[in-house]
């Protein structure tokens, strides 16, 4: 393993630690934010937007641009909707079943088959360059 | 303090930090859906994977060298212009990207690993970590029995979703939106909306 490869998996680690401690891992916490009954989560998020943001400041264009294709407005709508049901995102889904949270093995379950399905899918049906999410 | 969980600018601080880290450091954007799909790759195609990781480890003198005379071999062979795509390649031969190293399948495969170690450490942290096999309390209270339901078919819509989206809550919703990028933000106007949609319409109906 590289040195790059053993400091990703430091911020591995530290995703699912800092998911965990802020309530991400949490589906009543984020059902509260989708409920709009709890802004802790919308607030902590946007500060964590505007930190990110200084990396980006002077060259936000070497990062990996994202397409902007015809999958991402009905692919963020199944998201979205995914999400607010199963009350955890894909990378929370892996830090709460960490947390000894078995039930979210059956939330993972459907990640990894919607995940690996849309594979398929892709290569059937659609046409646009998917994007490599920044790798 | 909510409950057991970081105010809201400790949690806010820590993530963009991380996030922030990440780009200064290694010039890699926070993101996991992508890794979840390459890492799946490694269980699908071993194989491959393993070939993958041998070229990743590979010298990148050695890489550059290889990726040159295939290059070469190209122009030789051309009376005109070079394609496009190759000449993006050889654009890179001789300019090589500060782009971080493309991340091997199975190295991805780590990194899934790792945000579940990151969640047993911040549980057995707080004094919380243990084996829960019940629902959630609040997807039991959202759903009924229903709720086994709900995770299977809400995790299927966020994979599904993620990949056609190109990213997810953390790639379009904090690496892409900190880049001011136009199909982050759109992406996650979008699952917001779609999300706060789909709570309003279970707590009315369900």
């Amino acid at each position: 393993m590289s040195r790059a490869d053993a400091r990703l998996m430091a911020y591995g680690i530290a995703l699912g630690y800092v998911l965990s401690h802020m309530g991400f891992t949490d589906p009543a916490q984020v059902q509260a934010m989708f409920a709009l009954t709890d802004l802790r989560l919308w607030v902590a998020f946007g500060l964590a937007v505007m930190i990110a943001a200084i990396g980006f400041r002077r060259d936000r264009l070497a990062a990996p641009q994202r397409p902007l294709h015809a999958g991402v407005i009905p692919g963020a709508i199944l998201f979205g909707v995914g999400w607010a049901l199963c009350g955890t995102c894909t990378g929370s889904t892996l830090a709460a079943l960490g947390e000894g949270q078995l039930a979210i093995a059956v939330s993972l379950l459907g990640v990894v088959a919607g995940t690996w399905g849309y594979g398929a899918i892709h290569r059937r049906f659609f046409r646009w360059d998917p994007g490599s999410c920044g790798l | 303090m909510s409950g057991p969980y970081l105010a809201w600018w400790a949690g806010g601080l820590a993530l963009g930090g991380l996030a922030l880290a990440q780009w200064l450091i290694d010039r890699r954007s926070l993101g996991v859906s992508g890794y979840l799909d390459r890492g799946l790759r490694a269980l699908r195609r071993p194989d491959h994977a393993r070939e993958e990781a041998q070229v990743l480890a590979a010298d990148p003198e050695t890489l550059r060298a290889a990726l040159a005379a295939a290059v070469l071999e190209d122009v030789a062979d051309c009376d005109g212009e070079l394609p496009p795509r190759r000449r993006a390649v050889a654009a890179q031969v001789l300019e090589p990207s500060r782009r971080a190293r493309p991340v091997g399948a199975r190295t991805a495969l780590l990194y899934v690993v790792a945000i579940i170690a990151g969640g047993a450490i911040a549980a057995a942290q707080r004094g919380a970590w243990s084996l829960e096999l019940a629902l959630p309390a609040s997807t039991r209270a959202q759903f009924g029995a229903g709720g086994w339901l709900a995770l299977l078919l809400g995790g299927a819509l966020v994979g599904l979703g993620a990949r056609m989206a190109g990213g997810c809550s953390s790639g379009h919703g904090l690496s892409g939106v900190a880049r001011l990028q136009p199909a982050s933000l759109v992406a996650t106007a979008t699952f917001l909306a779609a999300a706060i949609a789909t709570t309003w319409v279970v707590g009315r109906f369900a």
